[in-house]
């Protein structure tokens, strides 16, 4: 981790959840910290984290943002981590009326969108699409 | 909606919903880290293709880019429209496709962008068929050698430099040397010759003023039914004056692999290497010579190749180039204009100082070739003109001797006389190009040495003159000689007496 040649965010995000694995992520997530403010990619630590959740993913770790509108159940929560495919889920959930009902998962550059605001709103798209054409 | 009743509205509602459960399940998803200049940086969509379009969902709804730059941390797309409403933190989606055009005959007599959304003011366009804006060139055994001729109108071109239908010919020159012009004869000519070519007129980054004088002027000559023009201007996003000839050639395409003949203009190719060059610099690609990308040759080299004449398998038809490049005070061995040079079948230069001397279309017997036209040449054509093109290039020598002032022996100054008189029967007013027997009949003439005694100022007249009386008293042997095929020694005949007495009217 010295300074010299650069190393790329894969890198890095590899490098973070290596260490997570053997139980080093409060240190290893220090060390990267220093390492992108060394390196002036402060701009670049949201792209880091979402390198970082979607290489968990392939360990079946998934960090997911969950939207609904109402306060979901734990069997809920287990049947979208069977979903996922996830054998772990770190949830972070947001309750928000407007989307209605449903839920909408967003993890790891994946999304999906079960919240009937969504069904509504395509189908009103396809509706003013129609009316275009 | 009117018509329809509740159970059939019911029915509808059921259908849409179940379409959209099941387009339903986890798709890809990534995020715009920085945009600008037209560019945006996505973060994540491992799976995108080169080329493939991405949707940004904004709050304004969805905008189009397409992803060039496909790097290990992130990808570089060019927006498809203003960047004004796209912000970091907006979520991309894949459309799972290369970015299509509408194609079809729908797109005639049309003034369409690069997305083939209308720019006349006209109803929206709905075609049947779409074509990809990138596609591979047909391949060697799918093509067939140029043999029809792509006739201009313009005697000094289809005498001395003949296109044929499937070749890429270049127009180059200085700015304001008629480049164009030679453009728009062309297009005019298809439609007096009833050739039935498709034109397509691609306006990369020209003068919106520019562009609505042109396609004023094809609706006047009545061209504009076979014609689809596809405009960009300076004030339009690089990306869309980047894809301008790629989605144009789609365009014609289709006409193309329908067993029709197509004539695609590209006016010009030296503001689309510098709207690419633009895009590759914000795309933070490495700069080479002039600031070009690496790639700025391949830019152009796989856009005139789609051009080709199809194999009979393909059902024959055929795509045209004519290119066109603008130099910089007549310098065609800078970067991008050897670059086109290179990929053409041939280039027509244009020369400011002829221009000015009023020789127009102000072509350069010298620097002009044609490289696969003279199979297509049109066989009555040929047949008058096979020494036309060395003749006038040896005047020329001949002619900056002259102002030296010394003394000619009799040969090279009866040369200097003919070169005097092909020169002036060359010059071509705009909007009037010349069917095949106005073309034979007046080199003929001129190199049988019949109008040897006309005075140089009144050859013009000379050539109108033998034109209209050939016309009025020979309509017959001139229609056939419009055909194209080898003129009869009768027919040659017949020109040479009326030249003759046209000459003789003339001296007096």
């Amino acid at each position: 981790m010295s300074a010299g040649r650069k190393l790329s965010r894969r890198k890095l995000a590899e490098y973070v959840v290596d260490e997570l694995h053997s139980g080093n992520g409060d240190k290893a997530i220090q060390r990267a910290a220093a390492y992108m403010i060394e390196t002036k990619q402060k701009h670049a630590v949201d792209s880091l984290v979402r390198d970082i959740e979607e290489i968990l993913t392939d360990s079946g770790t998934f960090v997911a943002d969950l939207t609904s509108a109402r306060k979901l159940s734990d069997s809920e929560k287990s049947d979208i981590a069977k979903l996922l495919g996830a054998k772990k889920l770190h949830a972070r959930e947001t309750v928000d009326t407007t989307v209605l009902g449903g839920v909408k998962i967003e993890a790891a550059g994946q999304r999906l969108d079960a919240t009937l605001r969504h069904k509504i709103d395509s189908l009103k798209e396809t509706d003013s699409r129609r009316e275009t054409a | 909606m009117t018509n329809i009743t509740v159970t059939e509205l019911t029915k509808e509602l059921k259908g849409a919903i179940a379409k959209l459960e099941a387009a339903e399940g986890l798709e890809t998803v990534g995020v715009v880290t920085r945009v600008g200049d037209g560019i945006a940086w996505v973060h994540g969509l491992k799976s995108a293709g080169y080329s493939e379009v991405l949707e940004i969902e904004t709050e304004s709804g969805i905008v189009e880019a397409f992803a060039l730059n496909l790097m290990e941390d992130e990808i570089g797309a060019v927006l498809l429209g203003s960047d004004e409403t796209v912000r970091a933190g907006h979520k991309v989606k894949l459309k799972g496709e290369v970015l299509s055009v509408p194609v079809g005959e729908e797109l005639l007599g049309r003034v369409v962008d690069p997305l083939g959304r209308p720019l006349d003011g006209g109803p929206a366009i709905k075609t049947k068929h779409t074509g990809p804006v990138e596609r591979e060139a047909i391949g060697v055994m799918g093509r067939k050698s140029v043999h029809e001729p792509m006739m201009t109108g313009i005697v000094a071109i289809d005498a001395m430099f003949p296109i044929g239908r499937g070749q890429r010919e270049l127009i180059i020159g200085d700015r304001q040397t008629g480049k164009t012009a030679i453009l728009v004869d062309t297009m005019i000519n298809q439609a007096r010759q009833k050739s039935g070519v498709i034109n397509v007129y691609v306006a990369i980054g020209q003068k919106l003023s520019k562009i609505a004088q042109l396609v004023d002027r094809l609706k006047h000559e009545g061209v504009m039914d076979q014609t689809i023009v596809v405009a960009t201007s300076p004030s339009d996003p690089a990306s869309m004056v980047y894809l301008a000839p790629y989605a144009a050639t789609a365009m014609g395409e289709y006409f193309r692999d329908n067993g029709d003949h197509a004539l695609m203009m590209y006016d010009d190719l030296s503001k689309h290497a510098v709207a690419y060059r633009q895009m590759s610099l914000l795309l933070r690609r490495p700069p080479g010579r002039e600031a070009y990308p690496g790639d700025v040759f391949y830019l152009h080299s796989r856009l005139l190749e789609r051009s080709a004449k199809l194999s009979d398998d393909l059902g024959g038809g055929s795509l045209t180039a004519l290119p066109v490049i603008e130099t910089q005070a007549g310098d065609i061995s800078a970067y991008i204009p050897t670059n086109v040079i290179s990929i053409t079948d041939g280039q027509i230069f244009m020369e400011t100082d002829l221009f000015y001397q009023g020789i127009r279309p102000a072509i350069s017997a010298g620097l002009s070739v044609s490289r696969v036209g003279g199979n297509a040449q049109t066989k009555a054509v040929k047949s008058v003109s096979s020494h036309l093109k060395l003749g006038l290039s040896q005047f020329r020598e001949l002619a900056s001797f002259v102002q030296f002032g010394s003394d000619l022996d009799d040969a090279t100054k009866a040369q200097i006389e003919r070169g005097q008189r092909l020169t002036e029967l060359l010059k071509q007013h705009q909007y009037q190009p010349m069917g095949i027997w106005e073309q034979v009949a007046s080199i003929h003439a001129v190199n049988e040495g019949t109008f040897d005694d006309v005075p140089v100022a009144k050859i013009k007249e000379a050539q109108a003159t033998l034109l209209t009386r050939l016309w009025t008293e020979h309509k017959e042997a001139m229609r056939t000689l419009n055909k194209g095929d080898k003129p009869s020694d009768e027919t040659l005949k017949t020109i040479i007496k009326v030249a003759k007495e046209t000459a003789k009217d003339m001296k007096d």
